[in-house]
């Protein structure tokens, strides 16, 4: 009897435990009611407004209608200080013709530096009712002009519905062709030539790639690592299916390639660009130099020329592609030359860069000048403007990545958590409501930074490798290993347990032999 | 007379109303709002008596290649390289048919896992997005919630399982759960779902996630048979419903206004000898509405600039990258040519 009182022992009060214990899925414990308490459409970004006018009057009518304006949407928080311009100021201001220059005394005075800050000044000379240049400085010039200083706060600089759809559950149309977040991107210059032996292209793709976008990306730095990249493609031949249309250029006539066709170049370029070399996302900028004989190219939209300098199109969260036509000059040369044009070219690359990183372009305003941009470099409202939608797209993503693991951790019994996914996850939940935070009160860059890591962290917690551990394992095959293992051996201890009651309770186990 | 005349009036209006009719026609096409269409291809099974596994999975990655999906957006797995395998009588080729009709090897397939690498883990991985960190972005299934993603997946299978490389096997429960990661992570917007094996349709059966169309070629306790043999190989050539579906799809184009339903009626019974599954409860959309293009083709929106930045000044980058550390080219040596043509002068 002892002995089976020892099996009985040492299966059911130490092996079960044990295997209990040891086939136990490892969970990290995690912040489940943090998790569960997020709401993704609670989170705002505050931001300076600084006022500055000729007299209180004036001061309290331009803020109290920007208030009004900016009242209803509770993703911006407005906090609009009220001052007075000095004497001197005033003076200068109404006295300096250019307004470039008058930035430049706003400048020597106030600090233009200091990002999610915005000056709203008066200035009495002003041809149009509001002026924006690239610095963080608005001219209006009176009382009367509120009204269109409140559109052009809320449609050029705050943009109150992009952020919205930043912070969405699903993409509004500005998020849809901008790149997703993320830490860096990878930047390439293709140059497609696609007959090297009938033209002769002197660019240097390397040297434009790194004074023209390298300095327009370098303004960025404080959001995104760029690398930059450039390669010549040749022999790529792609078929346009262009129509040739006469007209009365130079050419006499012009190939017409209907919008609908272009989507498959990208495929053909995709095949050769091998762009995903690069572990980063990549952002493709392409120039296509269309060759002589089908010269010049133009897109057609809706069976209508496209008219613009020259002829691009963007394929969002893809890149650009740009097509080099070479003038009818060049081609009828004994030995065929092309110098492409490469400030226009390079614009229009800058051009579909903004766009793909997502600063939106600025519809027309009636009564208000934007002062079209001249160089590479964008605004710096514009980046201000990109640091508020991106920490809230981050912060908001990050959420809801750790809501869906979280849920997903509750449908599915047996993932493994280890403790590198539960820092991670531990990481983005502390850095999430830091984010939310430094947001609140207005510190920019860095909520955005920690937006970043929150991000960043909560998409590793999701896809990190471990998670798959124990996916491989399902419950219903742990039965056909279980069973087999331990049913032999379970069969006479429970067998056995009978006996070993009536023999606890003191009762005789073998009657026949007692008497 | 009046008669007459009244039922003439009728039978204008009837014709009027029947051209009205025609000429208004009703949105026949839901509309979809995918930006990117993804492919993921498996063919799970070794070995050259599987040559036709091989073919199935070529047949629709030929087929979605030509409909406009990218290289970079199809994951091709292959578990063996018949077109190079020594067996082969025309080496690098791979027929769908004894006629050798299409050679559905093409000339460039890109196969982004092949051999060894064709495993349950690698496969849940490449779902899921749970791969290595240091995984090439061609290897990864880089989608989001704007994708609509192809699934085909041939081999042996049976009830609940299909079978990787005569080695282990992915569930039904598992697939299911994949599925549903995805989902979760916003990794789709619409799926669909095709498995060529032998009892095909009990892979989809345990699929809960939503945005999901599943078809398979057999039902549960149904077998799906090969198509034919070509002696000249020797073995089974393609399977019998991979094989209409390519004959169904090398008839759609780009621009086809063909629907899933139409695709999900292929191969009938008389056909393929195996019923054909289908599941749509998962499917919010009604696929006879659904473009086969859909998720066939390929959409990438396009935007045509117009307004390029005037330049004024040339910029130069101010933050020079330093000095780069470029080890100095070696001189380049060669050898001289054999034969110092370049020595004689020749007039």
């Amino acid at each position: 009897m002892w002995a089976s009182a020892s099996f009985v022992g040492v299966l059911i009060i130490i092996g079960l435990p044990l295997w209990w214990k040891t086939t136990e899925v490892y969970r990290v414990t995690l912040p489940y009611d943090k998790i569960s308490a997020f709401d993704t459409q609670s989170h705002a970004i505050t931001s300076e407004l600084i006022v500055l006018a000729n007299d209180a009057h004036t001061a309290a009518e331009v803020a109290g209608l920007i208030e009004k304006t900016f009242m209803d949407s509770d993703v911006l928080k407005l906090k609009i200080t009220k001052r007075l311009l000095s004497e001197q100021l005033h003076r200068t201001l109404d006295s300096v013709a250019d307004e470039q220059e008058a930035v430049e005394e706003v400048g020597a005075v106030l600090d233009l530096k200091e990002h999610n800050k915005l000056y709203v000044v008066q200035r009495g000379p002003l041809f149009k009712d509001v002026w924006v240049g690239g610095e963080r400085v608005v001219f209006f010039r009176d009382a009367k002009a509120a009204e269109t200083l409140a559109k052009v706060l809320k449609q050029w600089i705050y943009e109150p519905s992009v952020l919205e759809g930043a912070r969405s559950d699903t993409a509004d149309s500005t998020r849809r062709v901008r790149f997703p977040p993320g830490p860096g991107y990878h930047v390439v210059l293709s140059v497609v030539h696609p007959r090297p032996q009938d033209l002769k292209v002197e660019f240097q793709a390397g040297d434009a790639m790194e004074d023209y976008i390298g300095s327009s990306v370098d303004e960025l730095e404080v959001l995104h690592n760029f690398t930059l990249k450039s390669q010549w493609l040749y022999l790529l031949n792609f078929d346009f299916q262009a129509k040739e249309v006469k007209d009365g250029s130079e050419w006499g006539r012009h190939w017409a390639a209907r919008e609908e066709k272009l989507q498959q170049l990208l495929t053909r370029l995709e095949a050769r660009a091998a762009t995903h070399v690069s572990e980063r996302p990549a952002l493709n900028l392409a120039l296509y130099v269309v060759p002589c004989d089908r010269a010049p190219l133009a897109i057609y939209q809706h069976d209508k020329k496209v008219s613009a300098p020259v002829q691009a199109f963007i394929s969002p969260k893809w890149g650009g592609v740009v097509f080099g036509n070479p003038t009818a000059a060049d081609c009828r040369q004994e030995s065929p030359v092309w110098k492409p044009p490469v400030k226009l070219i390079m614009g229009t690359f800058i051009a579909q860069l903004r766009e793909l990183l997502g600063i939106t372009d600025k519809s027309n305003i009636e009564g208000a000048y934007l002062e079209p941009l001249r160089s590479v470099i964008p605004r710096r409202w514009e980046v201000d403007s990109l640091l508020r939608i991106r920490s809230l797209e981050q912060i908001t993503s990050a959420e809801r990545t750790l809501q869906s693991l979280a849920q997903l951790l509750g449908e599915i019994s047996n993932i493994v958590i280890n403790d590198e996914v539960g820092a991670s996850i531990n990481a983005a939940v502390e850095a999430i409501s830091q984010a939310g935070d430094l947001a609140i009160k207005g510190d920019l860059v860095e909520a955005y930074r920690k937006s970043q890591t929150a991000f960043l962290a909560a998409e590793t917690a999701f896809m990190e490798p471990s998670l798959l551990a124990l996916l491989y394992f399902p419950d219903d095959q742990k039965y056909a290993i279980y069973i087999p293992l331990f049913l032999p051996i379970m069969f006479p201890v429970v067998l056995s347990l009978k006996n070993l009651l009536m023999w606890l309770r003191g009762k005789p186990v073998h009657k026949e032999k007692m008497d | 007379m009046e008669s007459k005349i009244s039922y003439f009036i009728i039978l204008l209006c009837s014709l009027l109303i029947s051209i009205t009719e025609g000429i208004d026609i009703p949105e026949q096409f839901q509309k979809s709002n995918h930006t990117n269409n993804w492919a993921v291809l498996v063919d799970t099974s070794r070995f050259w008596f599987n040559y036709r596994h091989v073919a199935n999975v070529l047949s629709i990655y030929r087929s979605v290649k030509r409909l406009g999906i990218p290289d970079s957006q199809i994951i091709l797995m292959i578990s063996d390289d018949m077109a190079c395998n020594p067996r082969n009588p025309r080496p690098a080729t791979i027929f769908n048919n004894a006629h050798e009709l299409i050679s559905v090897y093409g000339d460039d397939v890109e196969v982004d896992y092949r051999g060894y690498e064709v495993s349950v883990e690698n496969f849940v991985r490449l779902l899921t997005g749970r791969v290595h960190p240091d995984t090439p972005r061609s290897k990864r299934l880089l989608t989001d919630e704007g994708s609509n993603i192809l699934i085909y997946l041939t081999g042996h299978g049976g009830d609940g399982f299909l079978k990787f490389q005569d080695s282990e096997e992915v569930t039904s429960q598992e697939l299911a759960d994949a599925l549903e990661q995805m989902w979760q992570k916003r990794r789709y917007n619409e799926i669909f779902f095709i498995i060529d094996t032998c009892q095909a349709s009990s892979m989809y059966e345990k699929f809960y996630s939503p945005n999901i169309l599943a078809t398979a070629s057999s039902l549960v306790g149904e077998d799906s048979l090969s198509h034919h043999v070509d002696s000249a190989i020797g073995v089974y050539i393609i399977d019998r419903y991979t094989y209409y579906v390519l004959e169904f799809l090398e008839n759609v184009q780009p621009n086809s206004k063909k629907t899933m339903s139409e695709f999900l009626a292929v191969c009938p019974k008389s056909a393929c000898l195996s019923t054909v599954g289908v599941r749509k409860d998962l499917f919010k959309r009604d696929p006879s509405k659904v473009p086969i293009t859909d998720f066939f083709g390929s959409v990438r929106p396009v935007i045509v600039t117009k307004k390029p930045i005037e330049i004024l000044e040339t910029p130069k980058r101010k933050k020079k990258i330093i000095a780069e550390n470029k080890t100095k080219a070696a001189e380049k040596r060669g050898y001289l040519p054999q034969f110092p043509v370049h020595l004689v002068k020749t007039s």
